[in-house]
């Protein structure tokens, strides 16, 4: 479908009148546009002293931390005693060895120790046929 | 030098040069009050499309290239303005059509008849889609031939042709069954 050279004749039919009135259209506002405001130039010096001082300040501290400032010294990195380092410093505890004086008390605590009953005499202990 | 080389040196000057600005805003601001009044349909929106379009052309941040021509390149810039100012406004069509534009009109007075042929006329514009309505403005209310008309869409030839048949069996159908109460 394209425009054929009836199409502007048409349109010449139908809206012909209006465009000599649409031609004649001659309004518009007066300029209102104003001229852009210039930066001040307080401003321009304080942005350059900002980015100044941020890349001051950037540079500095990316050398303290090249120089090991922000790193933690060992001795403060082993502070806490280690079992590994100072076995000396854990206190020595006895072990706990059930013998048989102890065997037939009753534990302080809230449970008892279970008894072995005994074979009855001639059968062999189920513990140990090897003595 | 020629008009159009002087509007592209005036546009140059433009962003520092009041002046120039000045010049430049009476030579085009009835072209755009008037297309953006046929795109948008209302006064205070096309009103608003000449003072962006001359905004925009102070701020010395438009391309533009000088082997064009210069109201074609003017063309684009306010068309493309319209646009935006219909999609701020969520709409495309006014309800006060030519008011104001016939009331600053030296003889907008003595015919009587202008007003209601342009109300008809924008009614009838109204009825299009938009890439209609703005292939008949160009191509027949502007008077521009297919390929500037093309150009300033943005478009092929092929498909200005197509819209303006298109429109014009749109209206030739709403305007024989519906014809204007103004005539």
């Amino acid at each position: 479908m394209a425009e054929r050279d009836t199409d502007i004749e048409t349109l010449e039919r139908l809206l012909g009148p209006a465009r000599e009135d649409y031609r004649s259209l001659r309004h518009a506002p007066p300029l209102r546009v104003v001229p852009a405001p210039r930066r001040r130039p307080v401003l321009r010096r304080l942005a350059v002293a900002a980015t100044g001082l941020i890349v001051v300040g950037a540079l500095g501290l990316t050398a303290l931390d090249r120089a090991g400032f922000f790193t933690p010294q060992p001795a403060l990195r082993f502070a806490m005693p280690s079992p590994l380092t100072a076995p000396l410093t854990l206190r020595p505890t006895g072990s706990v060895r059930l013998t048989l004086s102890t065997r037939g008390a009753r534990p302080a605590g809230g449970f008892s120790v279970p008894t072995r009953p005994t074979p009855p005499a001639g059968l062999p202990s189920p513990r140990g046929t090897r003595g | 030098m020629n008009r159009a080389q002087d509007d592209w040196d005036l546009l140059a000057m433009a962003p520092h040069d009041r002046a120039a600005l000045e010049q430049l805003f009476q030579r085009h601001r009835h072209y755009a009050f008037r297309v953006a009044w046929s795109l948008l349909g209302e006064d205070a929106a096309a009103e608003d499309v000449v003072q962006e379009v001359f905004l925009r052309l102070q701020s010395g941040r438009l391309r533009a290239s000088r082997r064009a021509r210069f109201t074609t390149w003017f063309y684009q810039v306010t068309f493309n303005t319209a646009r935006e100012q219909a999609r701020k406004r969520r709409r495309l069509w006014g309800a006060a059509p030519a008011e104001e534009a016939l009331r600053d009109t030296p003889d907008g007075a003595a015919d009587p008849g202008r007003l209601d042929r342009l109300r008809d006329l924008s009614r009838a514009l109204a009825t299009l889609p938009i890439r209609q309505r703005e292939v008949v403005v160009l191509r027949f209310l502007e008077g521009f031939d297919t390929a500037e008309t093309a150009e300033i869409l943005g478009c092929r030839q092929g498909t200005v042709k197509a819209h303006l048949h298109r429109a014009t069996l749109s209206l030739r159908d709403r305007l024989t069954a519906h014809p204007p109460q103004g005539d």
